[in-house]
């Protein structure tokens, strides 16, 4: 039986491959941009999967006594990777919000965003 | 003593605020009240840094659970580095930036780009005092970002290419930096740097390598280690002047000791060979690319790859005098860098050309510039008795006294470089100076240099020319910056 | 003192005379050096002329020393070096004099008493300097400076000067590496520490250190059939002394 996390990680490394392979093969820099955005998701699956615990609970306290807060913490998913994705969501967002920003008005003053009519810049 | 927070906060505050009042006056007014107010506490955090670091709480939150500042003799330094070239280029930027681009909306950008310049020092000082491993991420992303929007502000064609270029590598270097920490992490439970290093140091050879592979990935790219720097000829070139002077006079540098502080204290020694040998090769191919180009700022970008890849180089050493002069160069380069980057800003400005040629005879017509110019270009090729000699010098000196085959490598590596560079800087300097053809030279804009112009760019020249002579406090000051590097 | 006063003299020289050239306006349409320029030069040449004389009875004493980014800027006057800078203060007087009327208006040069003076610093550097770190600054400062020399003449002198400057810095480059060589070898800069120690080496050493210091020497000199079109031909012999004069400079401190 293949354990969830190993899913995870494969999931996680497939979605960095595929979004690097976009980036590096797409002519439409919209899709580059939608290849940088599946990068970051797939660190950001790779990140929450370190918190992985098997069976493990929300990282939330609950008040019944039945268990001791020792042992409800030894069963709680770590919830700092968790934290840390969060933000690594919402710097995504800034960047592609940055890069669309880019593209349009690329297209505004070239009517095209198409990699191939844009080599303005060469050695 | 005040909270050197106040570098992150105050900067944060005053763009929010800038852009919050709209007013072009009241941008200026506010970003030069700050940054001057900084580099004033600068020296006094400087001087309580380099006798013991400081530890910043927050919120009486406690370390290993609270997030991790601190100030010591390296954050210190750069601080006050980043503080005083922020101020000249600002006082630069005054009259600069309404000449940066033509497009609509100009009147409102420019009070966006005081604020995103704000941003950017923000990110800068964030990142120089970080002791946290994510923060230092967070930090990173506000300084690149940052600087992706400064790069694009012309809003011309090459400047937006440019900007996604960066872009595009920048991410996906945050993407593998974001892996790095998120192996470091599980590995040693902790984010704090201290942590991390202690963990990697026991951690089997294959994991570190993984890690110190990605976050070299990650960091180079900002920090523009060969052959990950192809966007930087293009970004700073196509940024305004006074955006190019601050990326090649503080940006890359700080990714590069952020860089070579890890690389020195996480990861294991062929991690500093690949280094050094990454470094040269970026020497030769920055100062051999800068040989063939016909534009000015182009060659200063590529000149700037060659002189931060002689820094890496020096770092990389592994000895105490190989950081100390990487140090001294680092202070030089910002220095000359940035006053050539500036003056080329108003070369452009006053012939409407990205050329060499095209600022033929302008010597006459400008002066001050020039003059400004050739120094710092004498200063950069490393000629006595500027600054530049004596820190290439100390840099040749480590690398002789490291007695290893990349050590004597570099050397020769580096007086050829030198003497590519005096080929293509002194080509520029005698363009300057040519008298065959007078330089069209636009008859409404007012000649030289502006006052404030004049001062930023002043006090640069100032830098390259004393630094060597009058000031040997400055190696009282890089001295305890080389001890300091080499830990956590 | 005096030995001082041969530094501080053409130093003085340049800043006031750079002053001068910025402040004053040029005298000819040419725009060749002002009147003021001329004088300046003339007074300060002949000092220096003087100057020479009186600081012959500070043979052996004159040591000066000056603290720079931690290391040492030294100077000091023998024997040697004070018939070599008598001859050259006494040429570069006989120059100025001729160039007074020399200088033709066939080329724009407001600057050149500016790089003239600047020039003759790092000659008389090199000549008083006690170690070779010294040596080699002031070297490399003579070395620009003829370069912004030449770029004061007419456009052959210009395109002569871009030939120069890759021999110059080369020739630089070497000299540096052999400097360095020599002081992981021997431990010190200065040349007194050379003399005495240098004898005790095996004989590549001494080879090596001798070719990546005669090498650049040598380009210096081959360099100069480069110089036949300058302006103003009273600069010729002035140009072919000083790698001569170097050479055996070293070659007296460091014996073959």
């Amino acid at each position: 039986m293949i354990s969830i996390s190993a899913v995870l990680y494969s999931t996680s490394l497939i979605l960095i491959l595929l979004g690097l392979y976009g980036v590096l093969t797409r002519k439409n820099l919209i899709r580059v941009v939608i290849s940088l955005d599946v990068v970051d998701l797939g660190v950001n699956i790779f990140l929450v999967t370190i918190g992985y615990v098997r069976d493990g609970r929300a990282p939330i306290y609950l008040a019944d006594a039945q268990t001791s807060l020792a042992d409800q913490a030894s069963r709680m998913v770590d919830p700092l990777p968790q934290s840390l994705v969060l933000t690594a969501i919402v710097i995504g967002f800034g960047v592609t919000a940055v890069a669309l920003t880019l593209l349009m008005r690329l297209y505004e003053r070239k009517g095209t965003v198409m990699v191939s009519d844009l080599r303005g810049l060469k050695w | 003593m005040v909270s050197p927070m106040l570098l992150i906060a105050m900067p944060l505050g005053a763009a929010f605020l800038i852009v919050l009042l709209g007013s072009k006056i009241a941008a200026r007014i506010v970003a030069i009240a700050t940054v001057a107010f900084l580099a004033v506490l600068a020296p006094f955090w400087l001087t309580a840094a380099i006798s013991e670091p400081i530890a910043i709480v927050l919120a009486d939150v406690v370390p290993p659970l609270g997030i991790a500042f601190g100030l010591d003799a390296v954050s210190a330094g750069f601080v006050l580095l980043i503080a005083v070239s922020g101020l000249l280029v600002l006082l630069y930027s005054l009259p600069y930036i309404p000449h940066a681009g033509e497009f609509k909306g100009k009147e409102k950008a420019e009070v966006r780009y005081y604020a995103i310049f704000l941003l950017l020092l923000a990110g800068a000082f964030g990142l120089v005092m970080t002791k946290d491993i994510f923060n230092l991420f967070v930090f990173f992303e506000i300084l690149c970002i940052s600087s992706y929007l400064l790069v694009a502000y012309s809003q011309e064609e090459r400047a937006l290419e440019a900007s996604f270029k960066y872009m595009v590598l920048g991410s996906i270097g945050s993407a593998f930096m974001l892996v790095a920490i998120g192996l470091s992490y599980r590995l040693s439970g902790s984010l704090a740097m201290t942590d991390i290093a202690k963990a990697l140091a026991a951690a089997p050879a294959s994991y570190s390598t993984l890690v110190s592979v990605l976050f070299v990935f990650g960091f180079g790219i900002e920090a523009a280690i060969f052959p990950l720097n192809t966007w930087l000829p293009d970004a700073h070139s196509s940024a305004p002047s006074s955006i190019s002077a601050v990326l090649s006079g503080f940006v890359i540098e700080v990714a590069l000791v952020v860089l070579v502080r890890l690389s020195l204290n996480i990861f294991s020694g062929t991690m500093l060979l690949v280094l050094s040998v990454l470094a040269l090769a970026g020497v030769l191919v920055g100062e051999m690319a800068a040989l063939g180009q016909k534009e000015l700022k182009r060659a200063l970008a590529f000149s700037s790859i060659g002189q931060v890849s002689m820094m890496l180089f020096a770092f990389t050493l592994g000895s105490e005098i190989g950081r100390w002069a990487g140090f001294g160069q680092l202070l030089m380069h910002a220095g000359a860098k940035s006053a050539l980057f500036l003056v080329s800003g108003y070369f452009i400005v006053r012939t409407g050309s990205h050329e060499i040629e095209a600022y033929r005879g302008l010597g006459r017509k400008m002066p001050a510039a020039s003059a400004f110019f050739a120094i710092a270009a004498l200063s950069l090729v490393g000629m006595p008795p500027f600054f530049g000699f004596f820190t290439k010098l100390r840099i040749l000196e480590a690398a002789a006294a490291a007695h290893s085959g990349i050590g004597y490598a570099g050397i020769v590596v580096i007086l050829f470089a030198t003497v590519i560079e005096s080929i293509y800087l002194f080509r520029i300097v005698r363009t300057l100076y040519g008298a065959n053809a007078e330089a069209a030279v636009s008859s409404s804009a007012g000649g030289d240099l502006p006052v404030f112009a004049w001062i930023a760019v002043a006090g640069f020249v100032l830098l390259v020319l004393v630094g060597g002579f009058i000031i040997p406090s400055f190696d009282r000051l890089l001295q305890p910056m080389a001890a300091v590097l080499a830990t956590i | 003192m005096s030995t001082s006063m041969l530094l501080i003299l053409p130093l003085a020289g340049f800043l006031t005379s750079l002053v001068a050239s910025w402040i004053m306006p040029a005298s000819s349409k040419a725009r060749a050096p002002g009147g003021v320029q001329k004088f300046i030069a003339v007074i300060v040449f002949s000092a220096l002329f003087v100057v020479v004389f009186l600081a012959k009875s500070e043979i052996g004493a004159g040591y000066l020393s000056i603290p720079m980014f931690g290391l040492a800027v030294n100077f000091g006057l023998t024997q040697l070096s004070w018939y070599f800078i008598a001859m050259v203060a006494g040429i570069s007087l006989v120059t100025v004099l001729f160039t007074l009327q020399g200088l033709r208006d066939d080329g724009r040069y407001p600057f050149y008493y500016v790089w003239l003076f600047s020039k003759t610093f790092g000659m008389l550097g090199v000549m008083l300097s006690a170690d070779m770190l010294t040596f080699f600054i002031l070297w490399e400062v003579m070395s620009w400076s003829t370069y912004f020399l030449l770029q004061q003449g007419h456009e052959k002198a210009k395109r002569a000067g871009g030939v120069y400057l890759i021999y110059a810095v080369t020739a630089g480059m070497i000299l540096l590496a052999g400097l360095l060589y020599v002081y992981f070898n021997v431990g010190s800069f200065d040349f007194r520490v050379l003399q005495t120690t240098f004898s005790g080496f095996d004989a590549g050493r001494i080879i090596a250190a001798m070719l990546l210091v005669l090498i650049p020497m040598l380009i210096e000199a081959a360099a100069y059939p480069v110089h036949w079109w300058l302006p103003s031909h009273t600069r010729m012999p002035k140009q072919a002394f000083p790698p001569t004069l170097r050479q055996f400079r070293l070659a007296s401190v460091s014996m073959a």
